[in-house]
Formats: structure tokens, sequence, C-alpha cells
């Protein structure tokens, strides 16, 4: 599992599932449930789709440049470098789903959505960026760097 | 069943047999081998270095348990020297304070029978009967003819060679004499353990018909170095290099009309003549550095043990290696009688030794390292984790490497393989031996006390990949490609090994795959 580029393709799959199932499957009980003002649901249902997949798209990226990384023969020389590019990885991934959720809120501040549902879509977000990156590269970093992702 | 005996006689004697540990440390030479020596130098530096390797080989063999999933040859071969107290050299004199004349009791011969003495001041000169013995003959073989013509083989270390001969069939007991032809014990020795009556005809040998259990081998080593000679004060009997030629030269005469009792000679010797040390008629001073035709004369020992039982050992057969130019390197060295198998004996002498290196130097280097840190510390090493991190115990010798009770392992390993590399770089010349690359291991010249500084492959990390010479020709691979090919492919099970054990054995796997695809690459 932690062979490239069977770890690429793995992880964009696993991803793109969870996006599907968010972001497409969910989309209109995600959006129509909410109480919305003046927005009609399927704009809100579009918003969300594209705010999700930003997060699914940068935790693939990110992902994909660890395995790289990792698949790297120097990067087996400088485990504390990489360590620190992991965690600076998932801090990425932490601030990405926050902003995500953010840009959801501005967007959508004068409809009136209950706080509970701002709750929901940042449990989303993070799934979809630092917890599927903590996920996909503790289940199939490469072998150099395999030790580094946090609780391995 | 077949018995390997290795006799060594005198300086080089001891030095051929080092060369051959660590040939077998490597994983060349036969599953056992009895070992012994004569010299009548006590004190002597190489003879006390050999001593002190067999310690060390042996215990490195009985700690270091073998992986099972990956096993490798590396201390194979069992090396039996007399148990207990009983000596592994023949000193020849009882006591360190020996001269010819009181050997010969020259002075109550001088009293009692004024002939015989004159007698022994024909064949002697004054020197030759007041000169102590306790540093070896000097030079003077007619000495040590006199001396060593009876030795005692109903004794340990010549015992030795008698033990289970009842059960020996024809040519089973295969005994390989080794020594040099141009100085003094070895040149004394040879003739006189190669006589007849002594070894391959002795009354525990014989089989009738001019048959015997004994196959007798012996490697007669031709002046192959120099040494600089700068301080000869207060020495009055002593050779130097210059003296070699024409001792050689009447030795051959000898060797060449004398009918001995060997079946197979090996003639070795080289003209490179490259320096070893410094000038000492002998004891502590006399500790020469290796010279790769000591290792020549192990092999070639390997190829007398190794040969078919069946070989027709009466006809008479000669073989001729040379090398073609100035250069001695890996395709150059004699191994086998066998044409057929030269190739693949080259190619399989090069793996082993240059596996061996590369554990030994990333074993003292980086490993070394890694121990010295905490097992939290080096829990990113995915190599390490991926052997100790899951069932880690830390009061546990299984599970824990740092363990106490792995300490004599590591102790024995580190001074085994320091013996090693100091061994293989010596050998190295720059210009005219191309086997090891000494400048890719050590910091500078090797030093007089054989501490080697080692140089950080973490921080020279190309070296490593240049450390076998052919093998950096093409594009070698650095000490990344060491942890990341080598160290983290092997994952070792862990059974009932101590975690020491398998340390080790991640260290020689690794090397073995890194010089694999390293050599791949050339």
């Amino acid at each position: 599992m932690n062979k490239s580029p069977v770890n690429y393709f793995l992880t964009a799959a696993i991803v793109a599932i969870f996006w599907v199932v968010f972001a497409v499957l969910m989309g209109p009980y995600l959006s129509e449930s909410p109480n919305l003002a003046e927005k009609d649901p399927a704009d809100l249902a579009t918003l969300l789709q594209i705010i999700f997949g930003a997060g699914a798209l940068i935790t693939i990226i990110l992902t994909s440049y660890w395995y790289y990384y990792g698949n790297k023969e120097s990067t087996a020389g400088e485990l504390k470098k990489a360590k620190g590019k992991w965690t600076i990885f998932f801090i990425i991934e932490l601030v990405v789903s926050v902003a995500l959720t953010l840009t959801i809120i501005m967007l959508n501040i004068s409809e009136g959505i209950e706080a509970s549902w701002f709750i929901i879509y940042f449990a989303i977000n993070a799934l979809l960026t630092f917890v599927l990156f903590w996920l996909t590269t503790f289940l199939m970093s490469p072998r150099s760097v395999q030790f580094i992702p946090f609780g391995k | 069943m077949q018995k390997n005996v290795l006799i060594g006689i005198g300086g080089t004697g001891s030095r051929v047999i080092e060369s051959v540990l660590h040939l077998c440390a490597a994983g060349l030479g036969p599953d056992k081998l009895h070992i012994f020596m004569i010299d009548p130098d006590r004190g002597n530096g190489n003879l006390t270095r050999t001593q002190s390797l067999i310690k060390k080989y042996t215990e490195f063999r009985e700690k270091w348990e073998k992986a099972p999933d990956r096993p490798n040859s590396c201390f194979k071969t069992e090396i039996i020297i007399p148990q207990g107290d009983e000596p592994f050299v023949w000193n020849i004199f009882e006591d360190s304070y020996y001269t010819l004349g009181k050997y010969i009791n020259y002075d109550n011969i001088y009293q009692n029978n004024r002939d015989l003495a004159d007698l022994a001041n024909v064949l002697f000169t004054d020197q030759e009967l007041k000169t102590s013995l306790e540093r070896g003959f000097r030079g003077h073989p007619s000495i040590g003819a006199v001396v060593m013509a009876d030795p005692p083989m109903d004794e340990y270390p010549f015992k030795l060679l008698w033990d289970g001969v009842e059960s020996l069939g024809e040519n089973d007991l295969r005994v390989y004499i080794v020594g040099s032809i141009f100085g003094g014990t070895g040149a004394a020795g040879f003739p006189t353990l190669g006589a007849n009556q002594l070894i391959k005809f002795n009354d525990k040998a014989k089989l009738g018909d001019n048959k015997s259990k004994v196959l007798l081998g012996g490697a007669l080593v031709l002046p192959y170095f120099s040494f600089s000679v700068e301080n000869t004060a207060n020495e009055s009997m002593f050779v130097t290099a210059s003296d070699f030629p024409i001792a050689t030269k009447a030795a051959l005469q000898y060797y060449n009309d004398k009918e001995l009792g060997f079946d197979q000679y090996y003639l070795i010797g080289d003209s490179l003549s490259q320096k070893v040390g410094k000038f000492s008629t002998g004891a502590s001073t006399q500790n020469n550095q290796p010279h790769y035709i000591e290792l020549v004369s192990g092999l070639a020992s390997f190829d007398f043990f190794n040969q078919p039982a069946g070989d027709a050992l009466n006809e008479r057969k000669y073989f001729i290696a040379s090398r073609d130019n100035e250069t001695v390197d890996w395709g150059t060295l004699p191994l086998t009688r066998d044409s057929s198998r030269l190739h693949i004996e080259r190619k399989l002498l090069k793996k082993l030794i240059a596996d061996f290196t590369v554990f030994s130097y990333t074993y003292l280097t980086f490993g070394k390292s890694i121990l010295a840190k905490s097992h939290k510390e080096v829990s990113l090493e995915s190599w390490y984790s991926m052997n100790f991190k899951s069932q880690y115990k830390e009061d546990s010798e299984l599970y824990n490497p740092r363990h106490n009770s792995n300490s004599p392992l590591y102790e024995t390993a580190d001074q085994y393989m320091n013996s090693f590399l100091y061994w293989i770089c010596s050998m190295d010349d720059q210009d005219m031996v191309k086997l090891i690359d000494k400048t890719k291991i050590i910091n500078g010249e090797i030093p007089d006390d054989k501490k080697l500084k080692l140089l950080d492959p973490e921080f020279y990390k190309g070296n490593i990949g240049h450390i076998v010479k052919e093998d950096a020709l093409g594009s070698p691979l650095d000490f990344n490609s060491f942890r990341a090919r080598g160290l983290e492919a092997s994952t070792i099970k862990q059974g009932t090994l101590t975690a020491g054990s398998i340390y080790l054995n991640i260290f020689y796997n690794a090397a073995s795959e890194f010089n694999k695809q390293n050599s791949f690459n050339s």
C-alpha cells in the first residue's frame, strides 16, 4: 500500500469517494436542511461542492507531494527535516479547513444559518483536509517516512 | 570426512593466518579449520595480533546469532585450536632466553668432546652460537633447522593434527603449511615439517603402499615486501630486504634437490616490494602491515582444502597465475585450480569481502551512533522502527537492542570489525593494489596504534559507493541509498534472536543489498 504509484491512486480514490459522499450524495441534505433567508438551496449546494472540492484537491496535492518527497532517497538521510515538512503540511491542512469554513460562513452570513450547521461544514472540511491527510499518510507513506505521521 | 589443518610458521605464517581468519569471517573458507602456529619469538607483534584475532573471531562467532530468514555465510568456518591451557603456538624453547649454543649444550660439548665442538664451529659462527633466539632465527634458517628438527608430535599443538585421525581415509587429513622462504623461522620450519616421516608418513598417518591419510600442501611465500631500515644499532645479527633474493635462491635450490613429503606446493611472491613497516629483529616491534600476498596465500589454502577428494593426485600438474601489469585488482587474484569456476569464485570473493567491509564500516559508524541515542530519539528511522518498535520492551534483551546483555556482543563486534577494517585498509595501495579504497573509509593514513579514524558516512555521503574500487567506475550510490535500499529493506524476523544479533543482521543484510545494487550500477 505504500508503494508508488499505488499510494497515489488509492489516496486520490479515497479523497474522491469522501468528496462524492459529502458534496454530491449528501449535498441536497446539507443545503436544504438549514434555514436560508434568500439563497436558493441549489446555490448553497454548488458552493459546498466547490468548497469541499477545494479542500479535497489541496489534500490530494499535499499528500502526493509528501509521497514524492518520501520516495526520494535523500529524504532517508534527513528525517527531522521530513518530520518538520509533514507537520507544516498538516498545519496547512488545518488552516485550509478553517479558512474554507470561514469562506462558507462569510458567503452566507446574511442567510441566518444555525451555528450547528457551520460546525457540520467544518467537520466535513476537517475530514476532507487534515484528517484525510493524516489518515492517508499514516497508512500509505513511503517506507523511509512511514513513522513520521503522528501516532505511528 | 575431511579434516583441514593450517600451520603457520613465523611472522609470515601468522600474517597469512590473519588473512585466512578475515576471509573466513567474510564467509569464505571450509566449514571447519584447525589452526596452530610455530614461532620462537613469543612476543612477536604479528603473532600476538593473530592470537588475539583468533580469540576475537571465536567470540564473535559464538555471540552473533544469524537470522534464519536471512542467512549469511559470515563466520561459517569453525576455527579449532588446542583447548584450554594447551598451547596454540609451538615456541620451540622452554624459556625465553635461549641461544643455539645453549640448545646444543655447546659448553659441555667443548669440555668433553672437542671434535664435536669443532664441527659446531665449522657449521655455525660464534655469533650464531651466542645470539639470543628469543626473537627468532633472524634470517638464519640453519639455526632453526637444528632446533626444530624434532618437534613434540605427541603434544599440543602438534597433537591437534592427530586428534580423530583414526577415522580418516587416504588424503582426508589435509595439512597446509605456510611460511616465508626468505626469512628465518619459516625457511627453517618448512622443510623440517615437510620431512617425509614427520607428518606425511608419520606412523599415525601411514596406510601402507606409500599411501597416507595426509595430503600435505605447502605455501612457500617468496619475497613480497620491503621495510625501511633506519636503526640497526645494538643489533649484530639480522636480515634486511636486500638479503631476501639470495636467501630465496638458496632455499629454492634446496627444495628442488631435496625429496620432501609435500604433495603440492604453492609458490607465491610479488615484485612490487611494498613497504610493510619499519625494520625490526622481532618481538612486539615486529608488527608489519597486512599485504595482499597474505590474502593470496590464504586463498591458496582454500584451493588446497577444497580440491576434490578423488583428484588425480599422482599426476604432476603446474598451475600458474600472475598479474598482467603492475595493478592488482579483483580480476587478477588467483583463487582456484579449476578454471571453469574462476569467474564465479572471483565474483563471490569480491562480493563477500565488499559486504563485510561495508557491514563493518557502517556498523562502526552509523550503527553505533544510533545505539548511542535513545529508543525514542531514533524512532523516526523506519528501518529501526520496523524491527524494534512494535515489540519494544525496555528490560528485555530480545526486544531492546540497548539492553545491557547485548553489550558483550557489540564489544566483540566492535573489536573484530576494527581488526577487519585495519586488515583490508592496510592492503590498499592507491596505485597498485586496487581492491578496497581505504580513503573512502578512514581519515588519513593508518596510525601506528591501529586505531582507525573512520569517516562519518552521514557527512561523507558519497564515499560508501566508492569503497569497492571497481564499483566506483559507474554511478555509485550514496549513503542515503544505503539507508533506503539497504537498511529499510532489512526486516529481520525476531524468533529467538536477541535484539543485538538482529541489529547486526540488519546491517549485514543492508551492506549486502547495497553492494548488490551498487555493483549493478557500475
